[in-house]
């Protein structure tokens, strides 16, 4: 079952956060994860199961969401020396060290793990730095890639591939299946990039 | 009781139910591709249906035991056979081979070698082992979550596999469905963005067969066939997906989501595979071809309480 929310997507995002909190507060027996996307939320149901009423009425609920939780704060030292640092400034009409000052001087909200574990998707990125993802993705991105594509900036927790555009590197471990949770970051922390 | 693997086959990985519950933290539940298979080999050895198992693929892995063990086979039929030495003989090629036994619990005495070489049939078998394969939990489970290298383990030549405590049960034996077919029909409910495909090209969706392509593992199944047409870009928002799923890339050719899918997607998806119909799609190979049938929630739901009952029955005790 998903649940989409129109509007911008940072307002989508928030309501989308706001109701997975709802749903696994819920503690609703017949479900089996919860996971929330870009504007929507995606609840699934242990096989066979059918949704409970309480479940498909909080799913559909149009009543004014509360505010998602307040997230954590993470500071994340960077170096930035990304591939595609030099190309991005060039499509971008600026000088690499603009990238840097825009990209770090931004504040970043976690707006959902996705792709790989630990994968954060960060809304927040400044219009101006707003690039497509490349057209054939890399075969292999190095683990701690910071990289940027349309409206998102992200990091890579491993080495895979992956098509966005890289501009720097970090040393922090996001993911960690002996960490209770085990991605670093949780949909809704708060982000600063500082240049290493 | 410790197995050893002589020689890893084309890729065998250690599975169990998966780790659903993590989505949000980016991690796809992984597990067997094979459910039915995977609980029906457990059940045959008297182990809980959850217990982690050895899920080999195209062509399977030879696993020698140190001490006697109750094993069984399930999943695709694979040409098995028990391999043992001929006493006082030091020379390889002086053994004995016979042909193991397919949806039956049997034993295997300390020394011999189990070989599993080319799949008689479908993708997928499995080998489970009385006690389990005792590989350390990860996110509360031993599945392997190949692409992300998270879980479980990848078996090489060389390793070693601990089994967890036996307990006592009657010999087993099942008789499941041949799961695998060349053409399977698989029942799909509609996709979360089915209209934003034009209706003709998805009409031509549910009349032609599509055809798996050699670009499949337990990640996705790339097929080929008409493609589907979309009025907008294929690029969503991305959001959460579920195994199962057909998402349409920009060329239109259908990728089936498997069990180490991401946990979030960023094409639109035509239709879902019900999971009572993914055991079908697990089992094909490249080369297979798939038809898709509509149905509804309601009845993917009842059809796996159904299926859920149904393998159950067809295990019995060995007097």
């Amino acid at each position: 079952m998903l649940r989409s929310f129109p509007g911008s997507i940072v307002a989508a995002n928030s309501a989308a956060r706001a109701l997975t909190d709802e749903i696994k507060a819920g503690l609703f027996p017949e479900v089996a994860d919860v996971v929330p996307g870009a504007r929507t939320l995606l609840v699934e149901l242990i096989p066979g199961a059918e949704p409970s009423e309480a479940l498909v009425r909080a799913l559909a609920s149009d009543v004014a969401l509360p505010q998602p939780r307040a997230g954590r704060r993470h500071e994340i030292s960077v170096t930035y020396d990304g591939e595609d640092l030099a190309q991005v400034a060039t499509s971008c009409r600026m000088r690499p060290q603009d990238v840097v000052e825009l990209h770090s001087g931004a504040e970043y909200t976690v707006a959902f793990i996705g792709f790989q574990p630990g994968f954060p998707y960060l809304l927040g990125l400044p219009e101006e730095l707003a690039v497509p993802r490349l057209a054939s993705p890399r075969v292999k991105v190095p683990a701690g890639s910071v990289a940027i594509a349309q409206e998102y900036t992200g990091i890579y927790p491993d080495a895979t591939p992956g098509g966005w555009r890289l501009i720097g590197r970090t040393e922090i471990v996001l993911f960690d299946p002996a960490s209770t949770p085990p991605a670093l970051l949780q949909p809704g922390d708060v982000v600063r990039f500082v240049p290493a | 009781m410790t197995l050893l693997v002589m020689h890893p086959g084309a890729l065998s990985t250690v599975q169990d139910l998966g780790r659903p519950g993590f989505g949000a933290a980016g991690v796809a539940p992984s597990g067997a591709m094979d459910l039915w298979a995977l609980r029906a080999a457990n059940v045959l050895v008297g182990n809980e249906e959850d217990a982690a198992v050895i899920e080999f693929t195209l062509r399977g892995p030879t696993i020698a035991f140190e001490s006697e063990a109750v094993i069984a086979l399930t999943g695709s039929r694979f040409d098995v056979s028990i391999l043992r030495s001929v006493s006082g003989s030091a020379f390889e090629r002086d053994v004995d081979a016979t042909t193991a036994p397919h949806q039956t619990s049997f034993w295997v005495r300390a020394g011999e070698s189990l070989r599993i070489g080319p799949t008689l049939g479908g993708a997928r078998g499995y080998l489970a082992i009385r006690g389990g394969i005792d590989v350390p939990l990860t996110l509360g489970s031993r599945s392997t979550h190949v692409a992300a290298r998270l879980g479980g383990r990848v078996l090489n030549q060389g390793d070693r596999l601990e089994t967890g405590t036996a307990s006592d049960a009657p010999l087993r034996r099942a008789r499941l469905d041949a799961a695998y077919r060349s053409a399977s029909r698989l029942r799909v409910i509609a996709g979360p963005q089915h209209d934003i495909f034009l209706p003709g090209s998805v009409e031509r969706f549910f009349s032609s067969p599509y055809t798996v392509t050699a670009s499949s593992d337990r990640t996705g199944m790339r097929l080929q066939g008409p493609p589907l047409e979309l009025r907008a870009k294929p690029d969503i928002d991305p959001e959460g997906v579920v195994t199962g799923a057909l998402q349409i890339p920009g060329d239109g050719q259908p990728i089936l989501l498997g069990c180490d899918r991401p946990a979030t997607g960023g094409y639109a998806k035509v239709a879902t595979v019900i999971g009572a119909d993914m055991h079908l799609a697990a089992q094909a190979k490249p080369g297979d071809t798939f038809s898709f049938d509509r149905t509804t929630p309601d009845v993917a739901r009842a059809a796996w309480r159904e299926r859920d009952e149904a393998w159950r029955r067809t295990i019995e005790d060995i007097e």
